[in-house]
């Protein structure tokens, strides 16, 4: 029973990058090494690490971009990492999951924001009207409705994100893999992405991924996973692992900034209670800690 | 003030004359000071990389001029290639800029092009790595090769190498882990200190607003929205959210906890801000006993 719930399933996977002839390479080290990871369906998870730790590539192994050295990776109950997977069920698992990148260039296709939105779907086969509704949907979704008919080359870095997404959403995945899509955006974009992201994951039990720099984002999934030189190093709740911040700092990681200002406070003997992780907890954790009782 | 760049009555349209007219700068004007690290916000498409795009002569604007030290940077056209060794931009996205064989060889391109011999461009690029937090174990590597983050360092060690009189960076931390930030955007303050040099970050970080620069410039729709110091533009969060930008959420933190009642004061933007007033608060309640 419990098997069937669990969408993503990592066992043991190793990757290491080829070198130029296409070998691999015996000094080079590993991009992950032994990584176990089981993401349920509907679940809203963070991955954080160190520039070069391999979020991006595990990323790539889990959106079959890549294959692994070793180790094992199921979607959805496909062993998508095994040599004899059939062209149709790589097909199959592939619309499962959708990607987003930092940098939607690479991403956007056609001259026209509602074509560019429509290059997933129309792929897939999705008939006329259909698309039409999921275009208009996915695009309301991001906040772009007025740039319909503008050329995506000639937007803005944040609004062309929007548009990336938007042709994510309107391919209806069972996850969406985030990979820094926030990075470019301005407070309210990025604000209005976390939503998306979160409204996509409660309304329609879409599996997030949210890979970022940013950890008042990450604090905000009910799970994050750090990623350290290529080994997973801690998972669990935001505030388990956001309560490990000396940790954090060493592997060149942060926690949000009010748990950053408990912390200082109490290495210099101010005594705040350190469960608080949200605004209104650290405000409270601090006003309490001030007038006492 | 003494400003290293002027922007005077600038204004820049892209697609003149078609359907998709966008006016992207309105009648611009604003100037940066020497010797400072100036922070430029604003909503996405509020012009911030049309803005420094005009500042290097990578493009003209329509109207209006740019002075670098008082001289307008297109008085000699022909020259303008000069203007981009003074002002140099590292653009979003610089990855895609990175095209050389080796970390090392691309690096060294800007100072190669400006004719400095192999020892002193071997020089630049280990003063750049410094600055940029770059392993020299990856001098020998291809950029291809590298991740995100590490890709983004080199495109800013190239521009850094030049050693540019202003540096003008376009979101140059999105996609730095927080330690990548912290030297990257910490090194600028002794890349203006020691090479007295001048500034421009563009980013979407409050945050990297309130720790690293001494002035900010709003921009709102293609128009300077305000200008100020650091304080003075983080004093009006209101107006801030109106526009689609925010505080830094410990500044949001302060502003609660002074509406319940704990007299706070001083820079209250960055964590070490909040937390001297908080001891200063805890020192003061001290002493009332
Ligand atoms: N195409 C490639 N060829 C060779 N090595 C690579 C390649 N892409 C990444 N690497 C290396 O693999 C390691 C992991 O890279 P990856 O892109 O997964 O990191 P990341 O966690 O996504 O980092 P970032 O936060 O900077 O995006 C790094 O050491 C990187 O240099
Ligand atoms: N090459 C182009 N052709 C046409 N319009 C453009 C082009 N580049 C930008 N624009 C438009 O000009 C306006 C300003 O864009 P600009 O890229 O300067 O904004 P920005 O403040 O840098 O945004 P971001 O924070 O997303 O990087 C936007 O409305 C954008 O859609
Ligand atoms: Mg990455
Ligand atoms: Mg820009």
């Amino acid at each position: 029973m419990e098997q069937k719930d669990i969408f993503i399933e990592v066992k043991g996977l190793c990757f290491t990058y080829n070198d130029d002839a296409g070998n691999n390479s015996p000094d080079a080290s590993p991009a992950l090494c032994n990584l176990d990871l089981k993401v349920a369906r509907g679940e809203y998870v963070s991955i954080l690490g160190h520039n070069g730790s391999g979020k991006s590539t595990l990323a790539k192994l889990l959106s079959m971009i890549l294959i692994p050295t070793s180790g094992e990776i199921y979607i959805d109950g496909h062993l998508v990492s095994s040599p004899d997977i059939s062209d149709d069920e790589i097909y199959e698992v592939r619309k499962k999951i959708g990607m987003v990148f930092q940098n939607p260039d690479n991403q956007l296709v056609a001259t026209v924001v509602e074509e560019d939105v429509a290059f997933g779907p129309e792929n897939l086969g999705i008939e006329r009207e259909e698309m039409k509704k999921r275009i208009t949907e996915a695009l309301e979704m991001v906040g772009m409705t007025e740039y319909r008919r503008h050329a995506p080359h000639k937007l803005s870095g944040g609004q062309k994100q929007r548009v990336a997404i938007a042709g994510i959403i309107a391919m209806l995945p069972d996850c969406i893999i985030f990979d820094e899509s926030t990075a470019m955006l301005d407070p309210l974009g990025r604000r209005d992405v976390i939503e998306i992201m979160e409204r996509l994951n409660k309304e329609r039990g879409i599996t997030v991924l949210n890979i970022t720099h940013y950890m008042d984002e990450a604090a905000r999934a009910n799970r994050v996973v750090v990623i350290n030189d290529g080994e997973k190093v801690l998972d669990g709740t935001p505030k388990e692992v956001f309560s490990h911040v000396d940790e954090l700092h060493s592997m060149g990681l942060e926690a949000p900034q009010g748990k950053e200002l408990i912390h200082a406070l109490n290495k210099c003997g101010i005594k705040v209670s350190d469960d608080a992780l949200s605004e209104e907890e650290c405000v409270e954790a601090i006003y309490s800690a001030l007038i006492g009782d | 003030m003494d400003s290293v760049l002027e922007v005077r009555n600038v204004s820049y349209l892209y697609s003149k004359g078609t359907p998709f007219e966008r006016v992207a700068l309105d009648d611009v004007t604003v100037s940066f000071e020497r010797g400072k690290i100036t922070g430029l916000i604003g909503h996405t498409g509020s012009g911030k990389s049309t803005l420094v795009g005009l500042l290097n002569g990578l493009n003209k604007p329509l109207s209006g001029s740019i002075l670098l030290n008082g001289i307008d940077i297109w008085q000699k056209p022909k020259e303008i290639a000069k203007i981009r060794y003074k002002v140099g931009l590292v653009m979003q996205y610089p990855e895609y800029q990175l095209f050389d064989e080796t970390v090392e060889r691309d690096i060294g391109f800007g100072p190669r092009n400006q004719g400095l011999s192999d020892e002193e461009v071997g020089l630049r690029v280990k003063e750049a790595i410094r600055y940029t937090g770059i392993d020299a174990d990856l001098l020998s590597k291809s950029p291809f090769e590298l991740s995100g983050g590490q890709k983004r360092r080199v495109a800013i060690a190239g521009i850094v190498a030049m050693q540019p009189d202003v540096l003008v960076l376009d979101e140059p931390a999105a996609g730095l882990d927080p330690k990548g930030r912290r030297e990257i955007l910490g090194h600028l303050k002794d890349f203006v200190s020691e090479r007295g040099a001048s500034v421009i970050l563009v980013s979407h970080s409050m945050e990297d607003m309130a720790m690293y620069c001494d002035n900010v410039v709003v921009m709102n729709e293609g128009k300077i929205h305000s200008n100020g110091t650091v304080s003075e533009i983080f004093s009006r969060a209101d107006e801030l959210i109106s526009i689609g930008l925010d505080v830094p959420s410990v500044a949001r933190i302060a502003e609660k906890l002074k509406s319940r009642g704990i007299t706070l004061d001083g820079e209250l933007y960055t964590v070490d801000g909040v937390k001297a007033a908080i001891r200063k608060y805890i020192g003061g309640a001290n002493n009332d006993l």
